[in-house]
This record gives structure tokens, sequence and C-alpha cells, in this order.
């Protein structure tokens, strides 16, 4: 009986290695009060909130950006010089710019005078 | 099993609102505890590791089954104990060599991840897994015969007998190994 006893009560107990808790803590996206990168888990609901937030402002950065570029290349009359790439490629924006860019509105009020002029020369001769 | 009246309760409400904060003082008083049940159970300290990861990953979401009608350690003994025994079934399924050696003897190959480290490793080495967690939890952590029936869902009389067996399985197998010694 004694060394059966003796057995359990010399058995090794082990401890849970020190890195555990953190990777726990990790895995169920839970604040770490003692370091570590706990909070950046991408279950984080406020991370996610946090980079829509941050992805939105981008896109819209961008967007503006690439409006303002393509109203300007318009103004210096791309299109005309023959700039090939560049143009194309302000193709699609000016379909948009056509509608609400007041220098095109003019531009084109300008043609119509032209032609009217024309229009007169030619009756007279 | 110590029950922790208070705090314990604190910790479950908290896990149960969702606020994992409570998850730190569970971790802190069963961790120690549920580890070597596994290590008895699984008699390897790395899946031991394993196992007492993935219980305190899931336990948020798995908290809810707790009701209150043992202490809160009996339970996590209960689902450490299940834990231990899907894996070595899962082990066994993909016919796992290492696994397979768990219940037997002795080990062999150095590849293997049972650790026969004390001599009551290699005496539990000789009973089944589930055989080897009755027997640790009532001679090594002085578990109480009602809380294992909760643990084990078994009534008295049967878990008796099962100790009973193991015990004398245990004892032949140390006298084995002192004939051995002596020669």
């Amino acid at each position: 009986m004694k060394k059966y006893k003796r057995l359990f009560l010399d058995a090794e107990r082990i401890v849970p290695p020190p890195g555990l808790w953190g990777r726990i803590q990790a895995q169920v996206g839970m604040g770490d009060a003692e370091g570590g990168l706990a909070g950046w888990d991408a279950r984080n609901p406020w991370l996610r909130v946090a980079a829509s937030v941050l992805l939105a402002a981008g896109l819209l950065t961008l967007g503006l950006s690439l409006e303002k570029r393509s109203g300007n290349a318009t103004a210096s009359g791309g299109a005309a010089t023959g700039e090939a790439a560049p143009a194309m490629a302000e193709a699609e924006n000016n379909e948009f710019m056509e509608l609400v860019d007041p220098e095109l509105l003019g531009w084109h009020a300008e043609l119509g005078e032209i032609d009217e002029v024309a229009e007169q020369a030619e009756e007279v001769l | 099993m110590l029950s922790w009246a208070a705090p314990e309760r604190k910790s479950i409400e908290q896990l149960r609102a969702g606020r994992l904060e409570g998850l730190h003082w569970i971790y802190k008083t069963f961790s120690q505890r549920i580890l070597n049940q596994c290590y008895r159970i699984l008699l390897s300290r790395e899946q031991a590791e394993d196992v007492l990861q993935d219980l305190f990953v899931k336990l948020p979401g798995i908290i809810s089954e707790f009701r209150g009608e043992s202490a809160l350690g009996t339970w996590l003994y209960r689902v450490a104990h299940n834990m231990c025994l899907n894996r070595l079934q899962q082990a066994r399924n993909r016919n796992k060599l290492e696994w397979e050696n768990a219940e037997a003897l002795a080990p062999r190959g150095s590849g293997s991840s049972v650790e026969l480290s004390d001599l009551l490793a290699k005496a539990l080495a000789v009973l089944e897994p589930e055989t080897r967690s009755l027997l640790w939890l009532k001679e090594g952590e002085g578990v109480p015969l009602k809380e294992l029936m909760e643990i084990f869902k078994l009534p008295e009389g049967t878990l008796k007998s099962k100790l009973s067996r193991a015990r004398e399985r245990v004892r032949d197998y140390l006298e084995k190994e002192a004939e051995i010694e002596k020669v």
C-alpha cells in the first residue's frame, strides 16, 4: 500500500508553459493587460470598424484625386493635342465631366456660335 | 475539488455575458489541475498543453452548457476528460502509431510522443485512457467520489469497482517492476 500511495504523492505535476495564456488570449480576442498582440486579432470588432473607416477614407480620397486629375486634363485640351493613352484613360471620366464641367459646356457653346457664323457665310455665298 | 464560490460565480457570469475577463480567473485557478489530468490521460505533455489551450479557447462558447449543478472545476474536469478521449479516438482513426503505443505497456521508437517520464506514467500506461483519468483524479487529485460520479456519469458502485480493478493492475505492475529490478 505504501508504495502505491507514494506513486501518486511523488508524481510529477507539470505547469502550463508561460506563453500558453498569451496564445489563448490571442485566439479568443482578449485585450491583453500584460502586453502582446491579443488586441490585434482580426476577430476584434473594433479593429474591423477602424479598418472599414480607413478603407472608406482611402477610397474616397482616391476617387476625388481621379476626378481632379481628369478635370485638369480636359481644361488643358488633352484630347485636341492627340494624347493617346491619357486621353483614353480619361474618356470614361469625360462622359461624366461632359455633364457637369462648365468649361466643357462653354466650349460646346463656342462651337455652336462658329457653326452659325459659317452657315450665315454660306447663305451669303 | 475546492469550490471558489464568489469569484467562480462572478467569472461564470462574466463569460456568459460575453465578457472575456472572467476567463483569466478560471485559467489561474484550474489550468494546472486540468493540464495534469490531460497529461495523465494522454501520456504526453505536448498533447496535454494542446488540449488545455483548446479547452480555454472554446470555453467562452460552451459556458452556457454549464448548468451549475456541480462545481465549475468538476465540470471542467469532465470537459477535459471528453476532449482527451476524443483526441485519442481521432488519432486512432488516423491510425497513428504513437497513440496505439500509449495504450501498450511500453513506448516504441524515439519518434513517439508518449512520455513515460516517471514511474506513475509507466504504471498508468497499462490502463485504458478512461481508467487512467479516473485513477489520477481519485488518487492524484483527491477528487471525492460524488464529484467523480458527475465527471464520469457513472453510479457509485460502478466507479468503486473500476477503481478497485485499476488499483490492482497498477500494484501488479509495480510488483513486476520491483522483481525486474531485483534481477
